[in-house]
C-alpha cells in the first residue's frame, strides 16, 4: 500500500468502524443452512423474531418475481417452497441493501443510475450462471447486485474526492477505476472488499466485490468474480444504468474461456435481458 | 460546446441513432480489440432489434 493509499484508508477506517455489523439474523440463518441437522422450524423461529424481515420475505415470495400461483401466507410454507438457500439469499439481500440505503445520499453519485447498473449486473450474472450451468445462479444475482458497494461507501464517506473522481471519469474519458486512483488513490473494488469483510459476507460475494475488475489476479480462480466481471462489462455495453463513467473496461478473454462461454451464447442472454430486468425490479422494490 | 451526455441521457434510451452514438462512445478505447469489437456488434444488433420492435 502506498503512503497516499494509507492516508486515504486512515480517513475511511473510523467511518467503516462506525458502520453497524450485519444483524445477527444473517449469521444465524447461515449457521442453520450449514448445519445438516437443522430443521425448517429452527429457520422459521430465527427469521420470525424479526418482524420487518418476515414481512419483506413474504412480500418477495408473493411477488411477481417468483410468480407462484397461490398466496404463501407463512414462513414455513415459504421455506418449504423456496428452500434454505433461497431464503438465506433473500435475508442477505434485505440486510445488505438495507445497510447500503443507510449510506445513500453521497454527493456526486447518480444513485438511481448506479442502482439500475447494479441490478442489471445482477440479472446478467444470474443469466450467465444459468447459461454456463453453474451452481448457485441466485447467489450470482446477489454478487452482481452488490459488486459496486465500494462506490456507495466512497461517495458517502469521501464525497468531495468522489465528486472529483466522477468528474475526471466524465471529462477525461477514464474508466471509474482509473479516475478513483487519480482522485483518491483507492478504488471502489478495494473499498468494497474491506466493507464485505467487515460485514462477514460469504467468500464468493466478497471476492466478486473485490475482484470484479481483475478476476485473473486472484491466486485461485473464482467463479463469482469471473461471472460478475463479464456481467459488469455486458451491463455497461448495454448502457443499462450509470456506473459513473461512460467508457468500458476491457472484457478479459480468459474470463469467457473459464466459464466455457462464447460471445454467440451471450446473444440469448441479451435478448432475454429486458424482461428479466423488469422482474428483478420487483424484487428490489420489496427488499 | 459541451457534448458530454447528462446522466439522464446516459440512462434513457431515445432514438436508435443516439443509442448507437452512445455505443460508439462506450467502446471508444477498444477499437483495436477483436473481442470487444465482436461484443459491440452483438449489442448493436440488440439495439437495432429493440428499435425495430418499437416501430
Amino acid at each position: 500500500m502506498t503512503t497516499r493509499q494509507e492516508k486515504t484508508f486512515e480517513r475511511l477506517l473510523p467511518r467503516f468502524r462506525s458502520l453497524p455489523s450485519l444483524p445477527s439474523t444473517v449469521t444465524e440463518v447461515l449457521n442453520i443452512l450449514n448445519d445438516p441437522r437443522s430443521s425448517a422450524a429452527e429457520l422459521c423461529a430465527v427469521i420470525g423474531r424479526d418482524q420487518s424481515l418476515t414481512t419483506r420475505l413474504l412480500g418477495v415470495v408473493n411477488s411477481a418475481y417468483y410468480g407462484f400461483p397461490r398466496r404463501i401466507v407463512s414462513l414455513n410454507q415459504a421455506v418449504t417452497i423456496l428452500g434454505y438457500r433461497s431464503i438465506y439469499n433473500i435475508v442477505l439481500a434485505t440486510k445488505v441493501l438495507g445497510q447500503m440505503k443507510k449510506m445513500k445520499g453521497g454527493s456526486g453519485l447518480d444513485w438511481d443510475g448506479l442502482w439500475l447498473h447494479a441490478l442489471s449486473c445482477g440479472v446478467l450474472a444470474q443469466s450467465l450462471g444459468e447459461t454456463a450451468h453453474l451452481a448457485g445462479a441466485e447467489e450470482l444475482f446477489l454478487a452482481g447486485l452488490m459488486h459496486d458497494i465500494g462506490k456507495v461507501a466512497l461517495a458517502a464517506f469521501l464525497s468531495e474526492e468522489y465528486v472529483l473522481a466522477i468528474e475526471l471519469a466524465q471529462t477525461q474519458a477514464m474508466v471509474m477505476e482509473q479516475a478513483e486512483l487519480s482522485a483518491l488513490s483507492l478504488t471502489h473494488a478495494q473499498v468494497g472488499l474491506w466493507l464485505a469483510e467487515h460485514w462477514n459476507l460469504p467468500p464468493s460475494l466478497t471476492k466478486a466485490i473485490g475482484y470484479h475488475h481483475a478476476p485473473q489476479s486472484l491466486d485461485e480462480a473464482c467463479i463469482s468474480a469471473t461471472v460478475v466481471h463479464v456481467a459488469d462489462v455486458l451491463a455497461r455495453s448495454l448502457g443499462s444504468g450509470n456506473p459513473g463513467d461512460a467508457h468500458l473496461p476491457r472484457l478479459e478473454p480468459e474470463a469467457l474461456n473459464m466459464l466455457g462461454l462464447r460471445l454467440e451464447l451471450m446473444e440469448e442472454i441479451i435478448l432475454g435481458f429486458d424482461e428479466r430486468l423488469d422482474n428483478a425490479r420487483i424484487f428490489l422494490e420489496i427488499v | 460546446m459541451n457534448n458530454k451526455p447528462t446522466q439522464i441521457d446516459m440512462n434513457e434510451s431515445q432514438g436508435l441513432e443516439q443509442d448507437l452514438a452512445r455505443l460508439e462512445m462506450r467502446f471508444l478505447h477498444h477499437a483495436e480489440d477483436k473481442l470487444m469489437q465482436e461484443l459491440k456488434a452483438l449489442i448493436r444488433r440488440y439495439l437495432e432489434r429493440k428499435h425495430e420492435k418499437r416501430v
